[in-house]
């Protein structure tokens, strides 16, 4: 073979099976390509000094202190994708119910003694629930605009006369959540992110609606529209946004919040 | 924990038993830890990034498959945990206009430095750390769980959704600047 590229090197140095079969025995009679493959694993070699800091072995319990707290309701973080408002709306009525069921046997039934329960978020006060809502909606918002970001840039690279329906797929999925999530923005007072979500959902229905083999010119007319937006760029500002306000945001808490109780 | 008692564990964390996820915790902790402090480099960095995981994966668990691995799944949390936080110290860099690869390349000393006059092992520490913070979050990531994690390049193009041929040129370019970096380093050695 001719001499190893710096690529063959790297794939040989990792034992990769997509490495050329021939870079081994060529290595072994070629000194130049072999005194590359020394320099590069010698280099590689001081990557190695960094040594990781060590847990003992309660850090897992630790780490549960810290996270039981901030631990949110499942119903509230955790939309599936087929989520509808129908479902919303269904689930909430029913939840309405159960608590009404709950108050009314709690001032009928006498009540026993009270025991700690194994497993329930800290009380908090309302400003720590109103907070604490809203950073699961900036959490579930940051993921849905990273997920949307894929989509539209699937689209934005996707060949004239190409397949989309995987994109559109998605697209569909994400179309439903987007709007559940633009009104809970609304319901916070999160203009901004409202706006953000109200442009998206726009340009994932045009996706959605658009033929599954789109020809070049009707891909360049919704590219047109999403770069005359600038869409890609407004969402990826608002997902750093977000980024940044969730790790400023849960530091404190986490960090300061005394722990009353070892599980 | 064996594997049907694992599983058993899984389902009931599913079902909101807060005993059933701490023991996931607390036997996964550890393990998340090495990660994230491989792939952020920083070890407050690394302790949230295990708590936010845990997060993720306790509002995720609805959608995960009791047939997979709890271990493997948390592995791509964790790295897409630490990407974020990759991700915002490089806006958080580019912004403050810090240290370009350049920069970092004119603070190694020149090849007739004298080793004694340094405390050698804390330097080259030091510079590595350096180096590895000239990476893109993702070739970080991708080096990261090629160099110190010994994943193979088809699943780190998994973990990171990508096709392996972008994982491979992700290490590829990884590789590439760090030994840009590290090459005076090497030749002092």
């Amino acid at each position: 073979m001719t001499h190893c590229s710096d690529e063959d090197l790297i794939l040989h140095h990792y034992d990769e099976p997509d490495c050329d079969p021939a870079v081994g025995p060529h290595l072994l009679v070629c000194a130049g390509c072999a005194q590359r493959q020394q320099e590069l694993a010698d280099t590689l070699h001081l990557l190695q000094v960094a040594p990781v800091p060590e847990r003992s072995d309660d850090y897992g319990a630790e780490v549960w202190r810290h996270v039981r707290q901030r631990l949110p309701e499942r119903q509230v973080a955790w939309r599936p994708r087929w989520s509808s408002r129908w479902n919303g709306l269904a689930l909430a009525a029913a939840a309405a119910v159960l608590v009404v069921a709950g108050f009314l046997t709690g001032r009928l039934w006498p009540q026993p003694a009270q025991e700690a329960p194994l497993f329930q978020l800290a009380a908090v006060s309302p400003e720590q629930a109103e907070a604490g809502r809203r950073r699961v909606l900036l959490l579930s918002v940051a993921e849905h605009l990273e997920r949307s970001d894929r989509v539209l840039t699937d689209v934005m690279n996707a060949a004239g006369g190409g397949d989309i329906s995987t994109a559109q797929e998605w697209a569909g999925d994400l179309l439903s959540i987007s709007r559940l999530y633009r009104q809970d923005a609304v319901d916070a007072d999160e203009a901004s992110i409202a706006a953000v979500l109200d442009e998206i959902e726009r340009a994932l229905l045009e996706i959605v609606h658009s033929p599954s083999r789109a020809s070049s010119e009707q891909l360049d007319d919704i590219r047109g529209r999403i770069d005359s937006a600038l869409l890609l760029f407004k969402v990826r500002v608002m997902s750093e946004e977000l980024r940044q306000r969730q790790l400023a945001a849960p530091a404190e808490p986490l960090r300061q919040t005394p722990v009353s109780r070892t599980s | 924990m064996q594997v049907t008692e694992a599983a058993a564990v899984l389902a009931r964390a599913r079902e909101g038993d807060g005993d059933a996820f701490r023991a996931l915790v607390e036997r996964h902790s550890r393990a998340a830890f090495r990660l994230a402090f491989r792939l952020t480099g920083h070890e407050q960095d690394a302790e949230d990034v295990v708590q936010e995981s845990f997060l993720r994966a306790y509002r995720q668990l609805g959608r995960f498959e009791l047939r997979s691995n709890f271990a493997t799944w948390l592995h791509r949390i964790v790295v897409n945990c630490s990407m974020d936080v990759l991700r915002a110290r490089q806006a958080r860099r580019e912004q403050a206009r810090a240290e370009s690869l350049d920069d970092v390349v004119d603070v190694l000393p020149a090849d007739g430095a004298s080793p004694e006059r340094m405390a050698r092992s804390a330097e080259i520490e030091r510079r590595v750390s350096a180096s590895l913070e000239c990476l893109t979050p993702l070739e970080r990531a991708a080096f990261t769980l090629r160099h110190y994690e010994g994943r193979s390049i088809e699943e780190i193009g998994q973990t990171l959704d990508l096709q392996s041929s972008a994982a491979k040129h992700s290490i590829f370019r990884a590789v590439r600047k760090l030994r840009a970096i590290l090459e005076p380093l090497r030749r002092e050695s």
